[in-house]
């Protein structure tokens, strides 16, 4: 019995092991939007300088800011985030990565976790993550993009079609119907899931109205009723669903579009203390 | 005090991923192993998505020399909150770039059923009955919306039971979209549609409840419409309330019909959308717009349901238990089988989390063997059921799923 509990101790300590001059790094990964989110300098505004730099201890480690075109499905936008990581992190030597997502993007990066065989290049990536912090991640999907689908122009005839749009691939993967499906079978970290193999906190939004004077969030006010998203939500997404996987961290009352930008209940400063 | 080491290096790694939780992982990372953490329950799987609840009418107008008038029916409950979302003459993409939107000049005017209004040279005072705000720059792309860049949203507190007349002048839209939403309004549209995961050839039943508080809303007109991925809806389907389509007992409030194929439907999420009109028992008209959604799935492999077995083999630290599977492969690719083994059934049909393991493997075309092992130590004692599933990863999609009761 003695050797096995040593046995044990020998094999935790192997697992939980790191190297002793672990180079850290942070790697933000946006949500879902326009295709023109590929483009770098769009991808840096969408976090905005602010967050960037109370996230990363005002610049003092290396940081990634992924740029990847938001329309698409979860496993098409992994593609192009592993690429961008694999590269910045051989070429800085990083080998312990904080992951800050925001929205869709925490789901582009549970899909990483989930299936690491879908790419080569994951099974790599996974292992420098150390942990992952998702804001608002519409991790059991979001009303708002039910309501996307519901004003679509497929329900109409003719021109009407392409005049009012459609919806594209990623607000199709955000449904709580899709994302019920995904789950279901592809996605770890939900109830009744296996676990992600790494550490993934969710902080879920609460508030709706934080900043009168703009009216983006007279926006997301009017979203949010019209959707009919249960319980609190921050404009976007339900705190149900932001907490429909990994750990709950805390919750905030910025709202969806404050919850990335640290220009309101500034969040940079508790996700530059997690590592 | 000297301890003398002795582990036997078989078990390490068998051990160090149950104690760092993460799976064990073996041939070149091709099948992983996992245990579930202690207290983790198996819900049983949802055949059907999830309900949706809506207390939102949505509507698309084409103006007519840049004036259209639509009548918003309100049971005069909670507050009504109108979203007037116009779109450019040269499509949605226009309106994003801004050359249409921000030249577009949105006008409304709302009038309740008794004569109270706004029109379009007042937004209204704080507090006031009936108050427009303008919505700019709303990030409607970010958001996945397909919205335009400028809309504006109606407020009316306290709003009378009857239709609503909302005028609209957008003499640079092509059309306008018009959602309103009877915000706390105990008249909800309940809609979902099963299967989640639909197989080539089953039917698809479309559901819906319609419910006043606790009364059930019956005699209501409901119909359906299915659209493919990135396709346009097909015809209207009438919902029945009979107690003969799927839809409980006649008269309950719950409406169904089934759509038997889905001809011309490509692989893919399947949207569906739910329009319900009618009175409810105060003779105040409804109107509701409900959203569900299906995937469709490819015909690219089949698990073969008789195929799947599980027996126990080895004895003591190497005993396992060894899951096959056939599959009928028609497209080849990769393909991941994945098994939960979960404990006893609780009344609720859920069961205590066991074990996991997931085996990829390149399959070309024809019939496939598939197996993978889960060390008897992660299995516990008592009732053992597998869930078996095989799913693609060159093309995400279900290509089956069994359960199975293993004996001990």
């Amino acid at each position: 019995m003695r050797k096995l509990a040593l046995g044990l101790a020998v094999a935790a300590l192997f697992a939980t092991s790191t190297p002793a001059l672990a180079k850290k790094g942070v790697v933000f990964i946006h949500g879902k939007g326009g295709s023109d989110l590929a483009s770098q300098s769009v991808a840096n505004a969408y976090w905005g300088p602010d967050m960037l730099q109370a996230t990363t201890k005002g610049y003092a480690v290396p940081y990634l800011v992924c740029h990847y075109d938001g329309t698409q499905y979860m496993w098409v936008a992994a593609g192009e985030v592993t690429g961008q990581i694999t590269a910045w992190m051989n070429a800085n030597a990083v080998d312990e990565i904080q992951v800050v997502t925001h929205s869709f993007g925490g789901v582009v990066l549970r899909w990483i976790l989930s299936n690491p065989t879908y790419d080569s290049r994951y099974p790599a990536l996974i292992s420098r993550i150390q942990r992952a912090n998702a804001l608002a991640p519409p991790n059991r999907g979001s009303e708002a993009a039910n309501l996307a689908g519901t004003l679509s122009g497929s329900w109409l005839t003719g021109w009407l079609v392409s005049l009012v749009g459609q919806n594209n691939d990623s607000t199709k993967n955000c449904t709580t119907a899709s994302m019920t499906y995904y789950n279901q079978y592809y996605l770890k970290g939900s109830a009744g899931r296996p676990a992600l193999p790494k550490p993934y906190y969710n902080v879920a939004g609460t508030g709706l109205w934080n900043d009168f004077a703009h009216s983006e969030d007279y926006g997301l006010a009017t979203l949010s009723g019209v959707a009919g998203m249960p319980g609190e939500d921050d404009g976007m997404v339900s705190q149900y669903s932001a907490q429909g996987a990994g750990t709950n961290w805390f919750l905030t009352a910025a709202n969806h579009h404050h919850n990335r930008r640290n220009d309101y209940r500034k969040l940079g400063v508790s996700l530059a203390a997690t590592y | 005090m000297k301890v003398n080491v002795k582990v036997k290096v078989k078990t390490l790694p068998l051990l160090a991923a149950l104690l760092a939780g993460s799976p064990l992982l073996a041939a070149g990372n091709r099948v992983a192993v996992g245990a579930f953490p202690p207290g983790e329950v198996l819900a049983p799987l949802a055949v059907a998505s999830p309900e949706s609840d809506s207390r939102t009418f949505v509507k698309t107008v084409v103006p007519s020399d840049g004036r259209a008038v639509v009548e918003l029916p309100s049971t005069g409950t909670g507050t009504l909150l109108v979203w007037v979302i116009p779109s450019g003459p040269d499509g949605l993409a226009a309106m994003k770039a801004g050359t249409a939107g921000d030249g577009t000049v949105l006008e409304t005017k709302l009038e309740s059923p008794s004569g109270r209004s706004i029109g379009p040279e007042s937004d209204g005072a704080a507090g006031s009955g009936i108050r427009r705000f303008r919505i700019e720059d709303f990030g409607g792309e970010e958001l996945g919306l397909p919205v335009g860049a400028r809309q504006e949203a109606l407020r009316v507190l306290a709003p009378e039971a009857g239709l609503h007349r909302l005028e609209l002048s957008a003499p640079d839209a092509a059309a306008i979209t018009v959602a309103a939403v009877e915000l706390d309004s105990p008249l909800v549209l309940t809609t979902w549609a099963a299967p989640l995961s639909r197989q080539p050839g089953v039917p698809v039943t479309i559901h819906a409840r319609l419910a006043d508080g606790a009364a059930a809303v019956a005699g209501a007109l409901l119909t359906a419409r299915l659209a493919p991925e990135s396709g346009v809806a097909g015809e209207s389907v009438p919902l029945f309330d009979d107690g003969l389509h799927g839809d409980g007992a006649a008269g309950d409030g719950h409406y169904a019909a089934t759509v038997a194929d889905l001809p011309g439907f490509p692989a893919g999420p399947v949207a569906i959308r739910v329009e319900a009109e009618g009175s409810d028992d105060l003779g105040r008209p409804f109107a509701r717009t409900g959203s569900s959604g299906l995937v469709n799935e490819r015909s690219g492999a089949r698990l073969l349901p008789g195929s799947v077995q599980a027996a126990w083999e080895g004895e003591g630290e190497a005993r396992a238990l060894l899951v096959t599977a056939s599959a009928a492969v028609r497209e080849g690719g990769e393909y991941r089988l994945d098994v939960l083994a979960g404990g006893a059934a609780a009344p609720d049909g859920s069961r205590r989390g066991l074990a996991w393991a997931e085996r990829t493997d390149d399959l070309t075309a024809g019939p496939a063997d598939l197996s993978v092992r889960i060390p008897a130590s992660l299995l516990g004692d008592g009732p053992l059921q597998l869930d078996v599933r095989l799913l693609g990863l060159t093309r995400v999609g279900v290509a089956g799923r069994v359960t199975l009761d293993v004996p001990r």
